[in-house]
C-alpha cells in the first residue's frame, strides 16, 4: 500500500524549475533512497511533502485520501516528520526537553516533567535507542544528536520519517549504527525517506531508489540489489563519470612547510594539543577526523586568522607571522570550511569574488584603484578554465550552484599558484561532476610541486584523495600513516578515540 | 539592446523598493493629514506648487536639501560596511560647535585661510567622535548603535553647556556663541535665501565618495565587509581600520553639515539649532537605498517637501512637522521590505476572490517571495 502517493509535482523558484511534474509514491514500510545530485530538487520535494514549500501544481494523497499541507504543522498532524541535515535542537536543554519541545505535557501552566521522563524514557526503550534522556544535547556526539532528532519524529507519532542527508555528519561506525536504528523502524512499520547523494549508502539500506536529475524523475523503480555504482551515478549525473579515481603522488620532494608545537588554549583547556606536521612538496596530507576535534581551530591557526598559544610555522624554513593577508601573500592560498560564510560574498560578483583576499596586490590594484579592465579580463579566463558555469563574469556568486561556487573560490587560490594550498571540505555540498573535477584540479596541483593539507569531514574524500593521513581527535594528531594502509573502519577507530589494538580485539572476541 | 533591458530591469529592481516606500510613506503621511482636518491631496499639491513657484522658493528647496546630503551621504558611506551610524546627531553637533569657535575667535586671517580652517575643523571633530565610536567597537566591542546614540546626549548636553556658559555672546539672552568673523563665511549663492556654496562641497563629496565606492581598494574593502564580515577577515581584510575609516569618514560629513549650517545659515552657534539633521539622514540615506549619489536625489526630494511645507505653514495652519512623520514613515517602510511585498500583493484582495482563482495567486504569491 501506499502511504504517500503525490502527483505531477511542480515547483519553481526564480529562475529555475526546482521540480518538475514529479510523480513520488512511498510504500508502507520501506525504506525509500532519494537519490540525486545538489540542486536535483530532492530536498525541494521533500519540503513540499513537510509543508516548508508550496507547490506550483500537483496533488498530495496520504493512504489515498487527498490532502492539503501547507505548513508543517498540518504534515505533522498527519504523522509525516522530517530530520533536517542541520539539526534543530537546543543544546543547553536536556535529551527529554528537546524531545517534548513544542508539544509539552501540561499541569496546568507547568510542564509535568515527571510524566516527560516517563514518556521519553518509554519511547526510547520501545525503539531501542541506547540514549540517557537527563543529558544535555550539547554534550551528545554528533551520531546521538540525530537519534534525538528521530525521537522527536517519533514522539509526534512520526509514520512517515523524512531524513535530509543523515550520514553527511557521521562516522563510518555511526552510520552502521543509524542503519539498525532504520532497520528497527522499518520493522515497526514506519516509512522512511532518506535523501541523499551516496551510493554506497544507498545500496547499503534502500529497499527501493528513486532518481532525480534537474528537477525531473529519472527512474522510481530501481532495486538498488541489481543496480552497480556505476549506473546508479549515471542515472544520477546523466553522463558517465569515473568516480573514485585514485592516483597517488609520483614525485614526493622535500618538506616545505611544517609547523611544530602548535599549541591553543581555548577556555581554559587546550583545543590543540602540541600539533607537529609536515607537507612535502608533491603531496597531499590528509586530516581525518570527526568534526569539532579542532580541525577548524587548527585551519585558522594555519591560514593566520588566529594567534595560538605557541606556533612554529616555516614555510621553506623562514617563519611565517601575522594575519590572514600576510600568509596570503607568502604563497600560502587557503580554501575555508564553508565556502558561503567565509569563503564568498553572495551579493558580488564572480569577478569581485576572485580577488578577494588579493585585492591589494600590484596586479589588482593602482594607487588605491581597482584596474577593472584586468580584474574583469582575468575572471573571463577563469571563469573559463575551472568551467564556471554562468552567463558571464558579472553574474553575482549567489545565482550560481554550490559546485560552480567552489570553482570560483577554487579559481581564485589555484591560479595564483601557491607553495602550499590549505584545503577544507573541498566538495562539501557539490555535486559529482564538480567534485572529481575539483579533485582533479587538486591533484594537478599537487603534481605541480605544491604542498597539500586536505581536512574533509567525509572520510572516503580523505582516502580516496590524501598520500598520507593524520587522524585527528581531541586536538591532538593521534596518528599518522600512508595512504592506502588503513581501512575505513580502522580509520573510523582511530577518529573516536579507540586504537587499533582494540579493533583487534574485538575481531578476536567476535571470533572466538 | 538586450543588455539594457536587463540593466534596466536591475535598476527597477534596486529602486523599486525606496519609491514604493516613498509612495507608501506619503499615503501614510496623507491619512495623518486628514485625521488632522485637512485635505491630504491639496495639502500635497500646495506643497508641490509652492516648492517650485518661484526662484526663491527654488533656492529654500536646495537650502534645506543641503544639510541633508551631507548627513545622507554620512549615514550611507557607514552602512556600506554595515555600520549603523545613529550618531550623526551628535557628530554634526560637534562640529558645528568647533566651526563656530574657530570662525569666532581665530582673528586676523585671510579669508582664504580661515574658512577652510574653520570648515575642516568642523569635519575634524565629527571625524573625531565618529573615530571614538568605531575605537570603542574595535577595542571593546561596543556596539556602535549603543554608543553612538548615547554619545549624541553627552555631545548635545555638553555644546548646550559651551554655549550657554563659557563661550556665550556678551548680552544673549538665549544660549549662543559671538558671530563668527566675515572672513568665515560661507557666501551664498542668492541673495536673501539661505542657499550657499556648501551645496557644491556636498554635492562634490557625495560624487567622490560614489567613485571611492564604487573604483577604490578601499571601497571594494567595505563592501566586502557591509556584505560578509566573515569572508572579509577570513581574506586578510583588516576590518577594524576600515571601520575606523569609514565611521570618521561618516562623523566627518556630519561634522560639515554642522560646519555648513553654522557657516552659512546662522553664523553663530545657537542652543538647540538642529532641525534633526543628523536623524534625517537616516531616512535620506534609506530612501537612495545607502548610496551616496542617490542620497542627493533624496535629500533634495525631502527638500522640497520642507521648503513646500514651511512656505505653505506661512499662509496656512497646515503644520510643517508632517515632513517628519513622512521620513519616519520612510525608514519604517524601507526598514520593512515584507510589508511593502504584502501591501503590495495585494493579498487582502485576492482572498476575496472566488476559489477558481486560487491556483493562479498561489503563483502571484511564489513569485513574490
Amino acid at each position: 500500500m501506499n502511504v504517500i502517493e503525490m502527483k505531477n509535482i511542480s515547483k519553481s523558484f526564480p529562475g529555475t524549475k526546482a521540480v518538475d511534474a514529479v510523480d513520488f509514491r512511498l510504500e508502507q514500510g520501506e525504506i525509500l533512497s532519494l537519490l540525486g545530485e545538489n540542486g536535483a530538487g530532492k530536498t525541494t520535494l521533500m519540503k513540499i511533502l513537510y509543508g516548508m514549500h508550496s507547490m506550483d501544481t500537483g496533488e498530495i494523497f496520504f493512504k489515498g485520501r487527498p490532502v492539503e499541507i501547507k505548513k508543517p504543522l498540518d504534515a505533522i498532524n498527519l504523522g509525516i516528520c522530517m530530520v533536517h541535515q542541520h539539526f534543530m535542537l537546543v543544546s543547553a536543554f536536556t535529551v527529554a526537553d528537546n524531545i517534548i519541545a513544542g508539544d509539552e505535557p501540561c499541569k496546568g501552566i507547568f510542564v509535568d516533567k515527571k510524566k516527560e521522563y516517563q514518556v521519553v524514557k518509554d519511547l526510547i526503550e520501545e525503539f531501542h535507542f541506547n540514549i540517557d534522556p537527563h543529558a544535555k544535547v550539547g554534550k551528545l556526539s554528533v551520531g546521538e544528536q540525530q537519534r534525538v532528532e528521530i525521537l522527536k519524529t517519533l514522539y509526534r507519532k512520526a509514520e512517515v520519517i523524512i531524513l535530509d542527508e543523515p550520514t553527511a555528519v557521521l562516522t563510518p561506525k555511526e552510520v552502521d549504527d543509524l542503519f539498525v536504528v532504520l532497520k528497527n523502524l522499518r520493522a515497526s512499520g514506519k516509512s522512511i525517506v532518506i535523501i541523499t547523494h551516496k551510493l554506497k549508502e544507498t545500496k547499503a539500506i534502500a529497499d527501493r531508489v528513486m532518481v532525480l536529475r534537474d528537477g525531473k524523475l529519472i527512474r522510481d523503480d530501481v532495486d538498488p540489489a541489481q543496480a552497480s555504482f556505476t549506473d546508479l551515478s549515471d542515472m544520477m549525473v546523466g553522463r558517465h563519470v569515473d568516480l573514485g579515481v585514485v592516483e597517488r603522488a609520483k614525485s614526493r620532494g622535500d618538506v616545505i612547510f611544517s609547523v611544530e608545537n602548535l599549541t591553543l588554549r581555548e577556555k581554559g583547556h587546550d583545543v590543540l594539543d602540541a600539533i607537529n606536521l609536515k607537507l612535502h612538496s608533491g603531496e597531499i596530507l590528509g586530516i581525518a577526523g570527526i568534526e569539532g576535534n579542532g580541525q577548524t581551530q587548527l585551519l585558522e591557526c594555519i591560514t593566520g586568522l588566529r594567534q595560538p598559544q605557541s606556533m612554529d610555522l616555516r614555510l621553506r624554513g623562514e617563519p611565517v607571522k601575522g594575519g590572514p593577508s600576510a600568509f596570503l601573500r607568502k604563497g600560502l592560498a587557503h580554501i575555508p570550511e564553508d565556502r558561503n560564510a567565509m569563503g564568498l560574498v553572495a551579493s558580488m560578483s564572480i569577478s569581485d569574488n576572485l580577488i578577494l583576499g588579493y585585492q591589494d596586490t600590484p596586479e589588482y590594484a593602482n594607487h588605491g584603484f581597482l584596474r577593472r579592465k584586468t580584474i574583469l579580463e582575468q575572471a573571463d579566463t577563469l571563469r573559463q578554465e575551472f568551467q564556471v558555469k554562468a552567463p558571464d563574469s558579472q553574474t553575482k556568486v549567489g545565482a550560481l550552484s554550490g559546485g560552480n561556487a567552489q570553482k570560483v573560490i577554487i579559481a581564485r587560490a589555484l591560479s595564483k599558484k601557491p607553495d602550499v594550498l590549505i584545503v577544507a571540505q573541498p566538495t562539501r555540498g557539490v555535486d559529482v561532476g564538480a567534485s572529481e573535477y575539483i579533485r582533479g584540479r587538486i591533484r594537478q596541483l599537487r603534481d605541480g610541486g605544491a604542498a597539500i593539507l586536505l581536512v574533509s569531514a567525509d572520510l572516503d574524500e580523505v582516502m580516496q584523495l590524501s598520500d598520507r593521513i593524520a587522524v585527528m581527535y581531541e586536538g591532538k594528531l593521534v596518528y599518522e600513516v600512508e595512504a592506502d594502509v588503513l581501512s575505513d573502519v580502522e580509520l573510523g577507530m582511530l577518529m573516536t578515540g579507540g586504537s587499533l589494538a582494540d579493533l583487534k580485539k574485538g575481531k578476536e572476541e567476535g571470533n572466538g | 539592446m538586450a543588455n539594457l533591458k536587463k540593466n534596466g530591469k536591475a535598476i527597477w529592481l534596486a529602486v523599486k523598493t525606496p519609491i514604493l516606500a516613498f509612495v507608501l510613506a506619503l499615503i501614510a503621511g496623507g491619512i495623518l493629514i486628514a485625521i488632522s482636518g485637512y485635505n491630504p491631496f491639496w495639502v500635497y499639491y500646495q506643497v508641490f506648487a509652492l516648492a517650485f513657484s518661484s526662484a526663491k522658493n527654488i533656492a529654500s528647496v536646495f537650502a534645506q536639501a543641503t544639510p541633508l546630503m551631507f548627513t545622507g551621504v554620512a549615514y550611507a558611506i557607514a552602512a556600506k560596511c554595515g555600520l549603523v551610524n545613529l550618531g550623526l546627531e551628535g557628530q554634526m553637533l560637534s562640529g558645528a560647535m568647533m566651526s563656530a569657535l574657530l570662525g569666532a575667535y581665530l582673528k586676523g586671517l585671510p579669508m582664504i585661510l580661515h574658512l577652510p580652517i574653520c570648515v575642516l575643523g568642523g569635519a575634524l571633530a565629527g571625524a573625531a567622535i565618529g573615530g571614538l565610536t568605531a575605537w570603542l567597537k574595535n577595542r571593546f566591542g561596543a556596539r556602535e548603535i549603543i554608543t553612538t546614540v548615547m554619545l549624541n546626549e553627552i555631545i548635545a548636553l555638553f555644546v548646550s553647556y559651551l554655549c550657554n556658559d563659557p563661550f556665550r555672546a556678551e548680552g544673549s539672552i538665549w544660549g549662543m556663541t559671538e558671530t563668527i568673523q566675515d572672513s568665515a563665511v560661507i557666501g551664498k549663492l542668492m541673495k536673501n535665501t539661505q542657499l550657499t556654496y556648501a551645496i557644491f562641497l556636498a554635492i562634490a563629496l557625495a560624487i567622490l565618495l560614489e567613485i571611492v565606492m564604487k573604483r577604490s581598494v578601499v571601497g571594494y574593502k567595505m563592501q566586502v565587509i557591509g556584505k560578509n564580515l566573515r569572508a572579509a577577515q577570513t581574506a586578510g581584510i583588516r576590518v577594524n581600520r576600515i571601520f575606523l575609516f569609514s565611521f570618521a569618514l561618516s562623523g566627518a560629513l556630519a561634522g560639515l553639515c554642522g560646519a555648513s549650517m553654522i557657516l552659512g545659515v546662522n553664523f553663530k552657534f545657537i542652543d538647540g539649532f538642529s532641525d534633526n539633521y543628523g536623524w534625517s539622514g537616516i531616512s535620506v540615506a534609506a530612501l537612495a537605498a545607502y548610496d551616496p549619489l542617490f542620497s542627493v536625489v533624496s535629500a533634495i526630494l525631502f527638500g522640497i517637501l520642507k521648503a513646500g511645507a514651511m512656505i505653505l505653514n506661512r499662509t496656512s495652519n497646515v503644520p510643517k512637522e508632517f515632513v517628519s512623520v513622512i521620513q519616519a514613515f520612510v525608514v519604517v517602510f524601507v526598514a520593512a521590505p515584507n510589508m511593502i511585498k504584502a501591501i503590495c500583493s495585494f493579498q487582502w484582495l485576492k482572498k476575496r476572490l472566488p476559489a477558481g482563482k486560487k491556483q493562479e495567486n498561489r503563483k502571484h504569491k511564489e513569485a513574490g517571495t
